[in-house]
């Protein structure tokens, strides 16, 4: 079953455009990764999809609804929950009560402050922050900001999860460490996942299809093995081996 | 260790003894005392908006004046019972009408664009006046300092709970999101557009009822004193000393600012005022929690 | 009010030189805004405070405001420097302090301007002050019009020239407009940030005292005259862009044509209601100005 689906999707700023004529579609359930150079139009599409800016052509369709004209709560609570590239925390909250906002007007909003906080701490401790419950989320480091970003978007009990270079800035193992995370969050709770990244190894490793756009313009599309020989791709990303 | 009781204990022991002070107190002590009702009622409201969500606002001055504005205007018309209810009903409608495009605007510009719409309805008043051939309008009978006192202290307390209640809940948690990034609360759902807008409204009721309380108190309505901005600044200042984030917070800058005003006001206003910039400024650098903030940051660290 | 009046030189007049010392405000205004996100909410107050020093310097020496307007300027271009020196460096130095100003700066410049416009009324007494210079009429086509406004205008005009020159051709000018386009990549360049941002400050206050003095040439003076020179500056900047310095100019003669032929065709007691309700329509209607940055929510 499609879950998302984009429609021939523009956005344009001014002369610009960021994204031009991109089509694509994820079933419920798929990991589909999202690749393309800096500035290619990734993040757009996200926003896209996000509600935080409107396409400026095409449309795009979440779960039979159409979503490309509302704004971001409301796409929210259809079920899509994102991380941004740079992260976002509620710095001057604790640590459980960015997820407690994220439980209570999400997606699937929880009526109690007792539960919201009951699901907090459960995610919290999937994602490996179970200690840092109490922190302000402005003390802590990079990579449990990144872990509070992912918890907290999961904190809406979304359908679809779309993930923006989460793995940026992640040593080696800290990157192995959290692919196992979002695998884990994948089968536990039945999500689909969009990513982006630019580490070509997490992407292979972690999709069953990719996604891959230039200058705004999708130029291939198919499994990781697929993209990896693909000559369009591997001419726009001259020398990008398969890791 | 302080329960939750022991406090609603103390309150109510503190408010019965507020209340009946007009027992004791002559009207000297009556008025300070109805002051710092009144400030502790104005700031708490603005807390419930300014203080949660982090829009500031400069511009309350305008609820305490529509508020004020109206039961002029409807004073001998109607039983001051409803007036004072209406009022506040008015000053929430204005708030509903101004929010609407004013919350679109973001930091600093909400800051002086409050600032410049109260302006702009007081010079609007004071041009309606004019037209209707006022020059001010005296109202003759009003309740006795006594009663007034009481509908403030009800006022105040109320506000308190206001807050206190808005603060625990689903609303304020919102707020505070809107208020650490308003972005990143919405893309997990919170409706910003209509949780400002709520709190907006929310938090013009009271000053709008208090507005219509002090006017019975002066018997003398004047637009260029019913909406001076001295009155928003005054409303920040306090929020800022005492801090806006608990309950207790403006309730401490209310007090500490009145009775400093007490000590200052018979030599010169332009001392009064200059103090009051001296605050906001020392505080906005250097404890911009206010003080019940710092205490708690304080008491937070001891305990380890 | 027949067309006639309303077409006549003596509103044109009118315009022209509330425009001159609106631009002098209003640049600035913008000055400090471009190049450091700073709102000086307090710039109204360098206003009085040069008016202040030219009725001083011409009733109590005898000395020609014209003068005095140099004395102001000098005087407030050190206060400038010295200001930024002793307080703003230190803000932009200290990444806590900083995060919390910017926050709150407003209500930071809120006090300080309630700070110096009471501590004028203490020292000065809140009266409306007011000298005779160059008050004689003189008659340029069918415009009557005070030697001192035609002064006024005439200097004010020109030192706008002398800034348009200045920030295309100067190098600290250009320094200044390149700071205000990409602050971070002005640093990469080679340009002294903080040597320009001292200038700035220096610049924006000299420009406020010359019109204040100027100012006070033409109408009396006050402690709380400053305010609506703030709020009118910020209309003018908003109008013509913030950042946009020439803009400001724009800005400032749209906002004087307002005003004028506003009040000429209502009445002089809704100039308030004219400023303030431009102000909001601009906040809320053109939030980006002409040229500029938006200020909306999202």
């Amino acid at each position: 079953m499609t879950l998302l689906r984009l429609d021939n999707v523009g956005k344009s700023y001014g002369g610009v455009a960021a994204l031009r004529g991109v089509s694509f579609a994820v079933g419920a359930g798929e990991i589909i990764g999202l690749m393309g150079a800096n500035g290619a139009g990734k993040t757009t599409a996200f926003s896209l999809i996000a509600g935080t800016q409107r396409p400026t052509s095409g449309e795009i369709w979440f779960d039979g609804a159409r979503i490309d004209r509302k704004p971001p709560y409301a796409v929210a609570h259809l079920g899509v929950a994102r991380t941004f590239q740079i992260v976002r925390p509620f710095g001057g909250l604790r640590v459980i009560d960015n997820l407690v906002v994220a439980a209570m007007y999400g997606h699937a909003r929880e009526r109690t402050r007792s539960a919201a906080e009951e699901r907090a701490r459960e995610i919290l401790h999937e994602v490996g922050l179970a200690r840092d419950l109490e922190r302000r989320a402005e003390t802590l480091t990079l990579a449990g900001r990144k872990r509070l970003e992912i918890a907290r978007a999961l904190a809406t009990s979304p359908r679809l999860l779309l993930l923006d270079e989460v793995l940026a800035g992640l040593t080696a193992s800290e990157v192995a460490e959290a692919l196992d995370i979002i695998r884990a969050l994948h089968r536990r709770r039945n999500l689909t996942l969009v990513v982006i990244e630019h580490v070509m190894r997490a992407l292979t490793q972690l999709c069953q299809r990719i996604v891959v756009l230039h200058h705004g313009e999708k130029i291939a599309e198919g499994s990781p093995a697929e993209i990896t020989a693909d000559p369009r791709v591997i001419a726009c990303y001259l020398g990008t081996r398969k890791a | 260790m302080i329960r939750q009781w022991h406090i609603a204990l103390i309150s109510l022991v503190a408010i019965g003894a507020c209340a009946a002070l007009p027992l004791v107190a002559g009207p000297y002590a009556l008025g300070i005392a109805l002051n710092i009702l009144m400030w502790i009622a104005l700031a708490e409201s603005w807390a419930m908006f300014s203080g949660l969500s982090g829009y500031i606002s400069l511009g309350h001055a305008a609820f305490y004046g529509a508020g004020a504005y109206v039961t002029v205007l409807l004073w001998m018309v109607v039983p001051l019972w409803l007036a004072i209810p209406v009022s506040g009903l008015a000053a929430a409608v204005l708030a509903a009408g101004l929010g609407w495009p004013c919350l679109r605007v973001r930091g600093p510009y909400f800051v002086i664009l409050t600032l410049g719409v109260s302006e702009f309805i007081k010079y609007i008043v004071i041009s309606t006046e004019a037209g209707l051939g006022r020059n001010g309008r005296l109202l003759i009978g009003t309740p006795s300092l006594g009663i007034l006192f009481e509908a403030m202290l009800g006022l105040a307390v109320l506000s308190m709970i206001v807050l206190y209640l808005v603060r625990s809940r689903r609303l304020g948690t919102g707020l505070l999101a809107i208020r650490e990034d308003e972005v990143a609360a919405e893309a997990v759902g919170v409706n910003a557009p209509a949780l400002k807008l709520l709190a907006f409204v929310l938090s013009a009721i009271i000053p709008g009822m208090v507005g219509g309380l002090m006017i019975l108190r002066s018997t003398y309505f004047e637009p260029l004193q019913a909406f001076s901005p001295t009155t928003s600044f005054t409303i920040v200042t306090i929020a800022i000393l005492g801090g806006s984030d608990e309950v207790s917070g403006p309730l401490l800058g209310a007090i500490l600012l009145v009775l400093m005003s007490e000590l200052l006001w018979a030599r010169a206003p332009e001392i009064y005022m200059i103090i009051l910039g001296v605050l906001l400024v020392a505080f906005v650098l250097f404890v911009p929690e206010g003080i019940v903030g710092r205490a708690q940051r304080v008491w937070g660290a001891a305990k380890g | 009010m027949t067309l006639n009046v309303l077409l006549s030189g003596q509103l044109l007049a009118a315009v022209l030189v509330l425009a001159s010392l609106y631009a002098l405000v209003a640049v600035g205004l913008n000055l400090v805004y471009g190049t450091m996100r700073l709102l000086n909410v307090a710039h109204g107050e360098l206003v009085m405070l040069g008016g202040y020093v030219a009725y001083w310097g011409f009733v109590r020496f005898g000395i020609s405001p014209l003068i005095s307007a140099l004395i102001a300027m000098a005087l407030a271009a050190l206060a400038g420097a010295l200001i930024y020196i002793a307080v703003i460096r230190r803000l932009f130095r200290s990444a806590r302090l900083l995060q919390r100003v910017e926050a709150n700066s407003l209500l930071l410049f809120f006090g300080i301007s309630i700070i110096v416009q009471n501590a004028a009324a203490l020292a000065f007494t809140a009266n409306n002050r007011g000298y005779q210079y160059l008050d004689n009429v003189v008659v340029i086509g069918d415009a009557r019009i005070a030697a001192n406004r035609l002064a006024a205008l005439a200097i004010a005009a020109f030192a706008c020239l002398v800034c348009v020159l200045f920030f295309r051709y100067a190098r600290s000018g250009m320094a200044m407009r390149a700071i205000i386009q990409q602050r971070d990549a002005a640093a990469l360049v080679g340009i002294d940030v903080d040597r320009i941002n001292v200038q700035v400050f220096a610049l924006g206050f000299a420009l406020a005292a010359l019109a204040g003095a100027l100012i006070s040439t033409t109408q009396e003076i006050s402690p709380f005259m400053g305010f609506p020179f703030t709020v009118s500056g910020f209309v003018i900047i908003i109008l013509g862009g913030l950042g946009n310095l020439t803009g400001s100019i724009f800005g400032a003669v749209v906002l004087a044509a307002v005003e004028v032929y506003g009040v000429a065709l209502m009445s002089p007691s809704f100039r308030s209601i004219l400023v303030y309700g431009v102000f909001i329509a601009v906040l809320l209607l053109r939030p980006q100005g002409l040229l500029g940055r938006s200020i909306r929510a999202r």
